[in-house]
């Protein structure tokens, strides 16, 4: 039996949850309940404003320029609107998302290194 | 005496309880529900209070949950005001604790405790401080570890995505011998009486040991731990966050012992851990375009390569504590782009 956390599957922890409550224990997870919901996918790209958000790791910007270039190129979308974050470990501020949200219809950035 | 029936029953939940993805990979006490009550009292609110949401996820800390965590780790009861107080610190918007539970880097918060509490929960500021053998520091640091977990989500290898991790991660937590400090404790430092309690947590990376048996002067002895400080391998000469020095008692003595004050020591470390700027362009977070670095300060002279860059932009930024036991051996604690808070204890004697 696998009893690593990160590789658990679903199945096993939920049947074994189970039978943790019947045996009377206080469960100390919590996890949300998936109530966000993803934004509608867009039909095209064409005609479309990106919006490109740097979270300023090396060379993060370079992969940027070149997805944004290949946006224009392939999908025909429009130009970019392109930002960035100060800093890549901490979360964008509510004034650039707000940004994102207004000048743009799709967003592409970058999570990790 | 417990019936043959309730071990049976315990053995049985430790096994699933790592099926259920409830451990850190170390056994874990059942949270039984008279057991966990007892917590609960201690902290005096309902156990359905939520007491904060955790990230990265966002799961639902209440009173109960917290106290079946800190059970699990093998507290008593009475530590549960750290923990909650610890809690509360976390959740500080500066100590960024979403970022640093997802992040590839290896920090974790560490707690250090300071005041009466230490004495009251026999909580180790001596010899062995970051190491093993004391109940109090183990499990107060491992119950964090585990809400951290079970109820932010940072799952290791899934949303927790440190590439090294480090055994802090596991239990971290220490006290400031101030008993043996020449100078005033962090809580004090931070704006705290003496005789109240806290808990200050800091994003950090396990203990760099700074070895140095020989020294008579201020002077030797910092510059040793400044060399430490400097190394290109950390993430402070890149983003000037704030870092701690954790000094031995026989070392902090030796800087004491020439009138350097707390911040005599911190303004020499900021005055001499310190890279060449051509030394620093060989890279480190961003590469080698120092250009473009917007975490170093405007009065920072990128057009030359012969400069001493500091690692912090003000002497503030670098926090010193007093801690362990009797050597000469001290530690530099490197961060991430976090900030450490503070938060007072509040136990039925201190309310």
């Amino acid at each position: 039996m696998q009893t690593d956390a990160s590789t658990q599957t679903d199945g096993v922890k939920a049947v074994a949850a189970r039978r943790l409550a019947e045996l009377g224990l206080v469960d100390p997870t919590d996890q949300p309940s998936g109530t966000q919901t993803a934004a509608a996918r867009l039909s095209s790209l064409a005609g479309k404003r990106p919006g490109l958000l740097d979270n300023r790791k090396g060379n993060g910007d370079r992969l940027l320029d070149r997805i944004g270039q290949l946006l224009v190129e392939r999908y025909g979308t429009l130009e970019p609107y392109r930002t960035t974050k100060f800093i890549y470990a901490r979360r964008a501020g509510d004034e650039i998302i707000d940004e994102l949200a207004k000048q743009c219809d799709f967003v592409v950035t970058a999570v990790g290194d | 005496m417990m019936s043959s029936g309730m071990t049976r029953d315990a053995i049985e939940a430790i096994e699933l309880m790592y099926q259920a993805g409830w451990t850190d990979g170390l056994p874990v006490v059942p949270p039984y529900p008279e057991i966990v009550d007892q917590f609960v009292r201690v902290v005096g609110r309902p156990p359905e209070d939520v007491v904060a949401c955790i990230p990265p996820l966002g799961g639902k800390a209440t009173v109960a949950k917290v106290a079946a965590n800190a059970v699990m780790a093998g507290c008593r009861p009475e530590y549960m005001p750290v923990i909650m107080a610890a809690i509360d610190a976390m959740l500080d918007d500066k100590f960024n604790l979403g970022g640093m539970q997802c992040s590839t880097h290896l920090s974790t918060p560490l707690l250090i405790i300071n005041g009466p509490i230490r004495n009251e929960l026999g909580i180790n500021c001596g010899a062995n401080v970051f190491g093993q053998g004391w109940r109090a520091n183990a499990t107060i640091g491992r119950a964090v570890k585990l809400i951290l977990v079970n109820i932010g989500g940072a799952v290791p290898g899934v949303t927790d995505k440190a590439t090294l991790g480090h055994p802090g991660k596991y239990t971290y937590c220490i006290g400031e011998n101030e008993e043996e400090s020449p100078w005033e404790p962090l809580h004090v430092e931070r704006g705290f009486d003496r005789d109240e309690s806290t808990v200050t947590v800091y994003g950090s990376e396990a203990p760099h040991n700074i070895n140095n048996q020989m020294v008579d002067n201020p002077f030797d002895l910092l510059t040793t731990i400044g060399s430490m400080m400097a190394n290109l391998g950390s993430n402070h000469p890149y983003l000037m966050g704030e870092s701690f020095v954790a000094l031995c008692p026989e070392h902090a003595e030796v800087c004491a012992g020439k009138r350097f004050r707390k911040a005599d020591v911190k303004q020499y470390l900021f005055d001499n851990a310190r890279n060449e700027h051509r030394r620093l362009k060989m890279g480190g977070i961003y590469g080698p375009d120092t250009a473009k670095y917007n975490t170093w300060p405007h009065w920072i002279d990128r057009a030359r390569d012969d400069i001493m860059v500091p690692v912090c932009r003000r002497p503030e930024d670098i926090s010193v504590i007093v801690t362990g036991g009797p050597g000469r051996h001290s530690a530099y604690l490197p961060g991430w782009s976090s900030r450490s808070a503070t938060r007072k204890i509040q136990t039925s004697r201190s309310d």
